[in-house]
């Protein structure tokens, strides 16, 4: 019995002591690859933040985010959660096939508030954006024309025993509230069917449509335009693998280490180096900046992930019609496929620092014969940026 | 501070330890009320001061009560009664002043929070005060055994409430062996787990539910809610138990138990025996017996059940639904005393346990909204009032990937896991190797829970 009590407490403490002195030891990581984030430091000191309990919660965050092994114990929790039946871990499901997709999300109330633990939505919050889409759709006096793209949840429902209901109830509803009149590219039950018929339309392990997707979306772009017969048969492109190792944005979140990686494709056409690109101002290497493919962020490789403007010209100078793009970062891919018959514009209207959602000073300022608007389910029901579009 | 955070278990915890053990045995109670102070005062240094205002009161009216009790009782009920009323009228400032002042009309007093733990550790204190006026214990002189008995960190700010005369003679001669220590990392590991894999991961559900309530409201999610949160609160609660349990034994303590498996209870009576023990027995100490408890006939009986639980109601928030919640069992209870426990004893066993468990499910939606009127909205939702259908399919779906978590919570709740294992255990002897090595798993698991989220307070901290 004795020798029993000394092994239990000896563990306890190895335990107890083995963790903190790795705690100590181990130098402090500023940035976590696998998730994609930074890691909090060690909070700085002062009696103020000590008093008002700032201090006690930073050093818990500080704890929680450098702690030794803290990968592996994430992936443990997560194995358990699987275990347990839940079918998700930390809101994102676990389908067939190692397919990924959130489904609460950090919910925007029409208040203002947030509401983390729902996958839900306000019926309040996405009217105020249709409001702005068809307050932007008046204003404007070129061509506009509407591109809202699932979210991994919407599209890939086939690989999970979720119910739609809520999905297409956000569809419907975004449907009834946007004026007829605003032209509206349609691409989520189009890719839920490709989906379902087997097809890699989005990726597995980050909230992204594939190229392939992409491909698609770029497909019903010009059906709207009306410019049917320009469009490039997919047998045009070399399909290129460009990486076989991308863990997704899902994968970061979801603490599920045993799924597999994605794939990355680009789709060329030969004639890439006719573009010239620039963001923010400065020159990009191309429509495809390839040092990403080296990090765990493959995504970004698309024209070099997020900037606030970005734009595609032939570098022969030679004039195509502009069209600008108010987008989030699924247009990345789909731009490529867009650049070969106009000249790009792209704004991010998720960005920080500018704020793009005067949309008809924006194609006046970049002279748009068009606008397309690629913004995502997952942006209109978090996010604010659309009702105050104008 | 809370022992399910990674501060406490990784460097606190290590610390107090080490100085703990390599303390000469008098200076450990130094060791641990300085201790103390740190992980009371870790979260809001500013009410350490208000905790020491506490302990030296008392300490110090302590020695006036003692040099009257035998010659002049009636002096010594007085500095008793102001000795009270002292640390009463800091719970009371502290917790009630605002609720009072709304009722009275009178202004309230902006940015007043509650200090962490006070509604525990102040009936520690009147605990010692009570006692030594009535001759049930000796003063205590010194004034660190005092403090560390107020202050003591396991059972400082959610209990178990540990009265002064149980654990006087502990803080001065206790003797610290390694199968104590060992029987409190088992415990602290179990109550650990059922803390952070159990109550925490119910608490998520039952976040869920609540939101979904908001945007679809259901009958099953009305009944999610209440089921979830009536088994969230007891692995919380009883989790924290185990591990202040636990923690005490590991420094040569033995704490009172709280809780005794209160969901097999058959009728309320049983059910108050057995959940939060160390608050009824306070209660019946120093309010019921004082009173007469049930020895000057029913109706004073009746009364003095009525004055109990107007109090326990209280004591866990300023708010009217803990004044109904009080009342609710208030009412239950002299029904049992005066005629239903005579007819209970004569139904099925299953019966006696389906009656008991709705009751106690419904009293904990009383004691979960502390706005009636939500609380009613989803009482009638619970009968499928003001909802949009019995379920919609989220909700179902929700429902059959709990299954799991809510079978292993309800199993959990019964004596039965650890009869199961004692039994098995009683058969292969190597299999008691097993013992350790759970207890390093779970230890090992809830930090892998830890360390992916991002807190998990508890739901006692507030009262």
């Amino acid at each position: 019995m004795k020798r029993m009590s000394w092994i239990t407490s000896l563990l306890f403490l190895s335990i107890l002591f083995g963790f903190a002195a790795a705690f100590v030891l181990l130098p402090d990581k500023s940035f976590s690859e696998q998730e994609n984030r930074g890691l909090r430091t060690l909070p700085s000191f002062s009696w103020d933040q000590l008093m008002s309990g700032d201090f006690s919660g930073a050093v818990n965050d500080y704890f929680a985010d450098q702690f030794p092994l803290r990968d592996t114990l994430v992936g443990w929790k997560g194995a358990s959660e699987i275990a347990l039946g839940k079918g998700e871990n930390d809101g994102i499901l676990l389908g067939a096939g190692g397919q990924l997709a959130r489904r609460q999300f950090e919910m925007r109330c029409a208040d203002g508030s947030t509401l983390t633990d729902a996958d839900a939505f306000d019926p309040e919050t996405v009217r105020a954006a249709c409001a702005g889409i068809n307050r932007a759709a008046d204003a404007l006096p070129c061509p506009f024309h509407v591109l809202l793209t699932g979210r991994n949840i919407d599209v890939a429902a086939s690989a999970f025993d979720y119910p739609t209901e809520i999905s297409d109830a956000l569809l419907d509803s975004i449907r009834r509230e946007l004026e007829p009149s605003v032209q509206r590219v349609e691409t989520v039950s189009l890719l839920r069917e490709r989906f379902r018929a087997g097809e890699q339309v989005y990726y597995k392990t980050d909230h992204h449509w594939t190229t392939l997707g992409a491909y698609y979306a770029y497909c019903e772009v010009m059906k709207a335009y009306g410019m049917e017969e320009q469009i490039l048969p997919a047998k045009r492109f070399t399909r290129q693998t460009v990486s076989d190792h991308f863990y997704g944005t899902l994968w970061s979140a979801g603490g599920m280490k045993w799924v597999q990686p994605d794939t990355v494709e680009f789709w060329l056409l030969g004639n890439e180096g006719d573009f010239a690109v620039t963001a923010d101002g400065k020159p990009l290497e191309g429509l495809y900046t390839r040092s990403w493919l080296q990090k765990k962020d493959c995504y970004s490789a698309f024209l070099d992930g997020t900037h606030d403007v970005v734009t595609v010209r032939m570098s022969s100078g030679e004039p195509r019609p502009v069209l600008l793009l108010l987008k989030d970062s699924f247009a990345n891919s789909l731009a490529p496929f867009l650049a070969q018959h106009f000249d790009l514009v792209l704004l991010n209207l998720s960005s920080s620092r500018a704020d793009y959602t005067d949309l008809s000073a924006a194609a006046d300022q970049y002279g748009a014969d068009r606008v397309l608007l690629v913004y995502t389910l997952e942006n209109v029901i978090t996010a604010d940026k659309l009702s105050r579009l104008h | 501070m809370v022992f399910s955070s990674l501060v406490f278990l990784f460097a606190y915890l290590p610390v107090v330890l080490l100085m703990y053990y390599l303390s000469p045995l008098r200076w450990r109670n130094v060791v641990l009320f300085a201790v103390s102070l740190l992980f009371y005062g870790w979260g809001e240094p500013v009410y350490i001061l208000l905790m020491m205002v506490s302990v030296t009161s008392a300490y110090a009216f302590g020695f006036l009560i003692e040099r009257c009790r035998d010659r002049e009782p009636e002096k010594a009920r007085r500095w008793m009664l102001v000795s009270v009323l002292i640390n009463l009228s800091f719970l009371f400032f502290f917790k009630y002043y605002n609720f009072f002042a709304s009722i009275l009309r009178l202004p309230q007093i902006a940015g007043l929070s509650l200090p962490i733990g006070i509604s525990f550790y102040t009936f520690q204190i009147l605990s010692y005060t009570i006692d030594l006026w009535r001759g049930e214990t000796a003063v205590q002189r010194n004034y660190i055994a005092f403090g560390t008995y107020v202050t003591l960190f396991p059972q400082l700010i959610a209990g178990p409430i540990v009265r002064y005369q149980e654990i006087d003679e502990q803080l001065s001669r206790r003797r610290e062996t390694i199968e104590d220590f060992a029987s409190g990392v088992r415990r602290f590991c179990c109550g650990l787990g059922k803390k952070v894999l159990l109550g925490d991961t119910l608490a998520a559900g039952y976040a869920y539910y609540q939101n979904l309530q908001l945007f679809e409201p259901t009958a099953l999610g009305a009944w999610m809610i209440m089921i979830l949160y009536t088994l969230h609160l007891y692995y919380d609660f009883s989790g924290y138990s185990d591990m202040a349990i636990g923690l005490g034994r590991m420094f040569g303590f033995s704490f009172p138990e709280n809780f005794n498996y209160p969901y097999i209870a058959k009728s309320i009576t049983e059910f108050w025996r057995r959940w939060h023990i160390t608050l009824s027995t306070w209660f019946r100490e120093y309010v019921y017996i004082p009173l007469g408890g049930n020895r000057r006939g029913k109706l004073k009986q009746c009364r003095n059940i009525a004055v109990v639980w107007a109090l326990t109601g209280l004591w866990h928030g300023a708010n009217w639904n803990f004044v109904l919640w009080g009342l609710y069992f208030c009412v239950i209870l002299i029904c049992e005393h005066l005629f239903l426990r005579r007819w209970l004893e004569k139904t099925p066993a299953v019966f006696r346990h389906f009656y008991t468990m709705l009751l106690v499910v419904v009293s904990f939606l009383i004691f979960s909204y502390t706005d009636l009127a939500a609380g009613l909205s989803c009482f009638r939702a619970l009968f499928g009032v003001g909802t949009v259908g019995f379920s919609v399919p989220v909700a179902a779906y929700q429902l059959l990937r709990l299954l799991p978590l809510l079978a292993i919570a309800a199993v959990g709740s019964t004596p039965w896991p650890r009869l199961w294992f004692a039994r098995w255990t009683a058969r292969r002897r190597p299999a008691r190797a097993l013992v350790p090595v759970l207890s390093a798993m779970v230890l090992v698991v809830c930090v892998a829970y830890l360390v992916d989220s991002t807190f998990s307070p508890f739901e006692y901290l507030n009262f």
